[in-house]
């Protein structure tokens, strides 16, 4: 669960763990229209003003993968697949 | 920019994200035991060579093992050099094509090839075969070309050129300023001025200093030949090829102008690179008042002035304990910031080139975005194996230490070849400490980011 804030991002970024195989719902909710992007699952979808979001990815190849927004740029969390 | 737009390569589908950087991935973080693990061995190692090593200097231009004398005909034979620099002129001329008529969308190969290929892959090759760019450099055979069209000699040259690595210096920083930091790095309008802007700005240098500029103020053909100079093959005073140790490359450079500042941004930028994916410090800089971008080239200039302001300081340091004169001694000692350089870019850019380097030759396949299937290369992807965690982790600490160890010699061969013998070891000791700080300090970027 994250809510994004002009550029405040809350909680602040941090790295939240994924074995392979489990499942991770990310809820993003912006006070702006925007873009989310998930690096490395190759997700991009796009945000609607105080609309949450959610999304919900599975860990793959093993590495960290950025979360972000494309206006302004943003990086809300990083997914570490372990 | 086409966004969503829908490719179907063969063999695989591909939604066509827009570009966006290049590396979706980052490595996991170096488990905290091999951390602890590689700072140990880096100090015991430092300390132990500064008692044990040998006294008088020992690396010369001489040195080496010949190589076959086939091999070494084969190296200096016009065929084999043209070959290389056909080759280098083809996928220049590749990438040129899909720069200007490729479509804008993450398949086009222009990112991974300049970003990947240019920077991480140049350095890997020039390691292992030594710095290649000289020859294949394109900029050099379209300046050769432009001079021949005009009839004009090869040695032309409207001013002799003093300015040493300086110029190398700020191109391989603006350089990695465009890769980290810059907007839409990754967007062809981007990559259409940034590339068209450095081949008007070489040819324009080279055209005024001659070769000589090509030969040492090209950012890439510094890159290239600063890191080549690890490698085991080599030319011994006598120019005949030889095999040799990693460090009687750096060790015969010349003392030119901006060498310090050039081996400097070449640590710094990677450090830089590291430290920009700590969490705290990326929280701070999105969600400060003044422009993120600001911090950001802020912070990349800082770690190559910090590289450079450091190891000026260890040694004069150095100089001073060892009762020798301080002048021209940190450009002495810049040498040996090449191994330690070399290990960072191998322990940060390893999985990069795996991954986004053997994505984009699957993109070269494609370079106009049609879908086309040139090189039959497009349906390659990286191997897993080679980007598992265990190994990379593996790859990390052994680069550094690699790195660590060689700078540490390099640096000791330099002071016994400086100091008076009595003050060597005591003069050793502010560069020894310095290094084991890059060490610990390259491989806790690692841990943490």
């Amino acid at each position: 669960m994250v809510t994004v804030t002009g550029n405040k991002v809350s909680p602040p970024p941090a790295t939240v763990d994924l074995a392979v195989g489990e499942k991770l719902t990310l809820t993003v909710t912006s006070d702006h229209a925007d873009q989310l992007h998930i690096h490395g699952f190759e997700i991009e979808k796009d945000l609607v003003a105080g609309e949450p979001l959610s999304v919900t990815v599975t860990g793959d190849q093993p590495g960290v993968y950025e979360v972000e927004t494309h206006h302004p740029e943003l990086r809300l969390l990083k997914i570490a697949v372990k | 920019m086409t966004l969503g737009a829908l490719v179907a390569l063969p063999g695989r589908a591909v939604a066509a994200m827009p570009a966006h950087g290049v590396g979706s991935r980052e490595d996991l973080p170096l488990p905290f035991h091999l951390l602890l693990i590689g700072a140990g061995l880096a100090l015991v190692v430092s300390f132990v060579a500064l008692g044990a090593l040998w006294k008088q200097p020992r690396l010369r231009r001489e040195d080496g093992r010949l190589l076959p004398m086939s091999l070494a005909l084969a190296l200096d034979s016009a065929a084999v050099r043209g070959l290389f620099v056909i080759a280098s002129l083809a996928i220049a001329g590749w990438t040129l094509v899909a720069l200007v008529l490729g479509k804008d969308n993450a398949n086009n190969p222009v990112p991974s090839v300049v970003y990947v290929w240019l920077w991480v892959g140049l350095a890997f090759i020039s390691m292992v075969f030594g710095g290649i760019w000289r020859l294949v450099n394109p900029v050099r055979w379209l300046h050769r070309g432009i001079l021949a069209a005009l009839r004009i000699e090869k040695d032309f040259a409207l001013a002799e050129y003093r300015l040493g690595y300086w110029p190398a210096a700020s191109g391989l920083l603006a350089f990695a300023w465009l890769e980290l930091i810059a907007p839409n790095n990754a967007d062809l309008p981007v990559l259409r001025i940034a590339i068209l802007g450095y081949l008007v700005v070489s040819l324009m240098l080279a055209m005024a200093f001659g070769e000589p500029y090509l030969r040492r103020g090209d950012p890439f053909t510094a890159w290239s030949s600063l890191y080549g100079t690890l490698s085991p093959l080599g030319r011994r005073a006598d120019r005949r090829w030889v095999f040799r140790t990693p460090l009687h490359g750096p060790l015969e450079l010349d003392a030119a102008p901006g060498l310090l500042a050039v081996t400097s941004v070449m640590l710094g930028t990677t450090a830089y690179d590291g430290f920009s994916g700590e969490t705290r410090w990326y929280s701070f800089v999105q969600s400060s008042s003044l422009p993120a971008r600001l911090w950001e080239t802020g912070a990349l200039v800082t770690f190559s002035l910090i590289v450079a302001a450091s190891l000026s300081a260890a040694a004069i340091l150095s100089a001073r304990l060892a009762g020798v004169s301080v002048r021209g001694v940190a450009t002495a000692f810049a040498p040996s910031l090449i191994p330690i350089a070399a290990g960072y870019l191998i322990a940060h850019y390893w999985s990069l080139w795996v991954w986004e380097g053997t994505n984009g030759l699957a993109k070269m396949s494609d370079p106009l975005g049609t879908g086309a299937n040139w090189l039959g290369t497009a349906s390659i992807s990286p191997s897993a194996s080679l980007i598992a965690p265990g190994l990379v982790a593996g790859i990390q600490v052994v680069a550094i230490i690699t790195g660590h160890v060689l700078g540490v010699v390099a640096a000791h061969e330099r002071a016994v070849s400086l100091f008076p013998r009595r003050a060597a070891v005591l003069g050793q000791v502010p560069l020894l400490v310095l290094m084991v700080g890059y060490t610990v300090g390259g491989l806790t970027l690692l841990f943490s980011s």
